[in-house]
């Protein structure tokens, strides 16, 4: 059985199975968040949230059947053979092109937004107004109505179809062919992935990653150069991957507010708002103000106290306040973390 | 309401010149305010139903479908048809979306949701805040019958029909035999004399009815490849398990030079608008299906249904072979049946309904909830009506009961040697009138696809060549030069 999955393990840093289990599917802790970064792997997070467990465990099964993963405590390893094949899978597999911005967006709302206002356009241009939608969202429906609505004039149609080719003559053939079949239209359903990959010859798990990868492609494009398009996808670009109450915390936080007058203003406690923060460190990497938060002092004591692969840091109590402990502590270890890379 | 307006209002905003076979009946019991229980067959135009009548109504029409797919379907129908106020209460709906559909209830005519979410007290409040016209119970078989669209919320609806005004109640069904029409009265809390019970028989004469023994799953396979290739036009086959269907349809698609898709509820959304559209357009001739496919499919000229499965009861099978020659012209079901198949029936019932010691576990709290599922929902819905153990096992021992009875009347049709539509006509509590070479392979009258003019003459091949992305464009989007 081939899957990505195998992109996502390494030879040489052991894994957590459910950390990488809950990034695929959107199970957001700070513990699966600290990780994903920890494993690099962050941009696949909710890349996919029908995955089962069942599934999952058995893809695992496989693998390490096939020589390929070794599994203790539920921390996976690629063995040698299994190196050798993630650097072959590479090779033969579609390779992602736009993996560091698949976190700029609503990632799953994409397509479902960009097929029924294709089919709307497309009914439109053979002036049909009796069909069935794609999308049974009356959000959707709404805002693509909106969308058309305001957009609608004599070049409308021209120019929808100016936008998408001027995208698609940034593809290659197969690409540009994989995504119009997508496309839904009037008399003309498309085709599902399923379908495409068995025409085009392609694995299905290609034919799904590549999929989501043109659709970010798609959303990137439409954001630097058009205005049909840049409009249809206004609101699936996220504000930040933060989740939106930590990033109300964040931004608080940038505005010279202490984590105490944080506290009072949002009515949360004091672990959460610390969580909040933790977060979009997690996020922001290198750019937060990690200086605000740890004294001189306390990185030293810290350099002192952790030292060895980041990794293998095991938590320890400095003062008798254990939530502060480990803030500090997750903190500390979240910017070494990035400093190192 | 006279014959007279009534024609008009047809014509005018449906353009249609007469009613169909029943649909008059039910229409003007609803518009004189009667709760109506319609019987009437797959395809005999159910949608009018209720569409006539929201024409003529004020107030919501209130849909309660048991399957989400079967909801979307008839969403799209509507929309297909030009409905613009269409909206749908489902668990696909995140909180908020829920929410914003509520609030805006009274500007969609018509309202599709599940039993579950309808029958919430909060749902409730809402409906009780807008003008009804009318509630549609669609399938309404369902509160009666044990099956995958069973749900106890069923049984909630008989609350709402109390407690949410609305002018006249309208039951829907294509298949309920006397027992089953009693019982949705009595479940719904409705009296046999204040219903109008409007009723077509179930008998599709256009549809020759065959079973097929053979004697492995791989003399399965040949009979099939045998009756896709022979048979001209559409089919859809059916199966009782997701990996069946996926397994089969890849198969007969490298097996034949048709275009073969499977269909089932665990495909996403639009994979499922995709090939339900391409079966429409003739792109697909093949369907391999779960019985999610079909209720909402608008095509009329599907030749063959065939049930690679023993399908639950006889109930289910009239309605799924009912798919098939819509258009009134000479059609065939066959069912294939391998000796053992019932147990796998009995098996996937066995599956939905709990066994005494899991019913006495969870009511004492004694098992991972998680790990049960769907029968988690059920169990946790008797708990909250404050059920005894013993009675939930009594309920189950019957519903055992009840599904063995069912499906020995099915074997009965498999293994009969007499005519096959008698049984299920009988079944039915209706009279055959004659049994004749177009009627089944009883009696010794073996199925004959050149005799019923079913055979392929000419195998039309189906363009399946990608064209260009840029043809592909210029199709979807249409720029007149
Ligand atoms: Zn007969």
């Amino acid at each position: 059985m081939e899957t990505y999955l195998i992109t996502l393990l390494s030879n040489q840093q052991p894994r957590r199975q459910r950390v990488i289990e809950n990034i695929l599917m959107n199970r957001r802790t700070l513990t699966t968040l600290f990780w994903g970064s920890r494993y690099g792997i962050l941009s696949w997070l909710g890349s996919n949230r029908q995955l089962e467990r069942e599934h999952f465990d058995a893809m695992l099964k496989q693998m390490k059947q096939d020589g390929l993963i070794e599994i203790k405590n539920q921390f996976i390893l690629l063995t040698v053979q299994g190196q050798a094949c993630k650097q072959q899978f590479s090779e033969q597999h579609y390779v992602p092109r736009h993996e560091q911005q698949y976190l700029k967006y609503n990632l799953n709302a994409g397509w479902p937004r960009l097929l029924l206002a294709g089919q709307v356009v497309s009914e439109f241009s053979y002036e049909n107004i009796k069909y069935a939608p794609i999308s049974f969202e009356d959000h959707e429906l709404r805002y693509v109505k909106q969308w058309f609505n305001n957009n609608k004039s004599e070049q409308f149609v021209k120019n929808f179809k100016q936008e998408v080719n001027e995208f698609l003559l940034t593809l290659s053939e197969t690409e540009a062919q994989f995504f119009t079949e997508l496309l839904v239209g009037h008399d003309s359903p498309g085709l599902s992935i399923d379908q495409l990959t068995t025409k085009l010859s392609i694995p299905l798990i290609d034919g799904e990653v590549m999929a989501t990868d043109l659709m970010v492609g798609i959303m990137e494009f439409a954001h630097c150069h058009q205005t049909l398009l840049k409009q249809l996808f206004q609101d699936l670009k996220l504000e930040s991957p933060i989740s939106h109450s930590g990033y109300i915390t964040y931004q608080l936080f940038q505005d010279q507010y202490s984590i105490e007058q944080i506290e009072q203003m949002r009515h949360l406690k004091l672990s959460t708002i610390r969580e909040h923060l933790l977060e979009a460190a997690i996020f922001d990497g290198v750019n937060f103000p990690y200086d605000r938060l740890l004294t001189d002092r306390q990185l030293k004591a810290l350099a002192v106290q952790y030292t060895g692969n980041i990794d293998d840091w095991q938590f320890k109590m400095v003062t008798d306040d254990k939530n502060l402990d480990f803030f500090d502590f997750r903190l500390y270890q979240i910017m070494r973390g990035m400093q190192n890379e | 309401m006279n014959e007279q307006q009534l024609h008009t209002i047809l014509q005018q905003e449906f353009g249609f010149d007469s009613f169909r076979p029943g649909q008059q009946e039910v229409i003007e019991s609803v518009l004189n305010g009667n709760d109506t229980l319609a019987i009437l067959p797959t395809g005999a135009g159910k949608t009018l139903l209720y569409q006539f009548p929201a024409k003529v109504m004020d107030g919501v029409v209130i849909i309660i479908s048991p399957l989400l797919s079967l909801m979307q379907d008839q969403v799209n129908r509507l929309r297909q048809l030009g409905e613009k106020k269409v909206t749908m209460l489902s668990s696909i709906q995140t909180f908020g979306q829920q929410q914003a559909t509520l609030n805006h209830l009274n500007q969609f005519k018509y309202v599709f949701a599940s039993p579950e979410t309808i029958t919430k007290p909060e749902v409730i409040q809402h409906l009780q805040r807008i003008e009804i016209a009318m509630i549609v119970i669609d399938e309404a078989h369902c509160v009666s019958q044990w099956g995958p669209e069973f749900r106890p919320q069923y049984l909630l609806v008989k609350t709402l029909l109390k407690t949410v005004p609305h002018k006249v109640t309208l039951m829907l069904t294509a298949t309920a035999t006397q027992r089953v029409q009693g019982d949705i009265l009595i479940k719904l809390g409705l009296s046999v004399k204040q219903v109008t019970t409007v009723r077509q028989s179930v008998n599709r004469p256009n549809i020759f009815l065959s079973v097929n023994k053979v004697n492995s799953d791989k003399d399965k396979r040949t009979e099939l490849l045998g009756l896709v290739n022979g048979v001209s036009g559409a089919g859809i086959i059916y199966f009782s398990s997701r990996k069946q269907a996926t397994q089969v349809a890849q198969w007969l698609q490298e097996q034949t030079n048709l275009n073969v898709a499977a269909y089932h509820a665990g495909m996403n959304q639009t994979t499922r608008y995709k090939i339900q559209h391409q079966f429409m357009n003739d792109e697909l001739q093949i369907i391999c299906a779960t019985s999610a496919f079909g209720m909402g499919i608008d095509k009329d000229n599907v030749r063959f249904v065939v049930h690679y499965h023993v399908p639950a009861n006889l109930e289910n099978y009239v309605q799924e072979i009912g798919r098939a020659g819509r258009d009134g012209e000479q059609s065939l079901a066959v069912l294939l049946y391998a000796p053992g198949d019932e147990y796998l029936q009995v098996n996937l019932s066995d599956l939905t309904i709990p066994s005494d010691a899991v019913v006495n576990d969870f009511m004492e709290n004694r098992i991972d909830k998680n790990q049960l599922g769907d029968i988690s929902n059920l169990l946790k819905f008797y708990q909250d009506q404050h059920l005894q153990p013993e009675q939930v096992i009594n309920i189950f021992h019957q519903q055992r009961q009840k599904n063995r009875q069912q499906l020995d009347k099915l074997l009965e049709y498999i293994n009969t040697l007499e005519c096959r539509r008698s049984i299920i006509l009988n079944y039915f509590s209706e009279n055959l009138l004659k049994h004749d070479l177009v009627c089944c392979d009883g009696l010794g009258n073996d199925l004959n696809i050149n005799q019923l003019e079913l055979k392929q003459s000419n195998k039309k091949l189906v363009e399946n060549e990608l064209k260009s992305w840029q043809s592909r464009l210029g199709k979807l989007f249409f720029v007149k030069s």
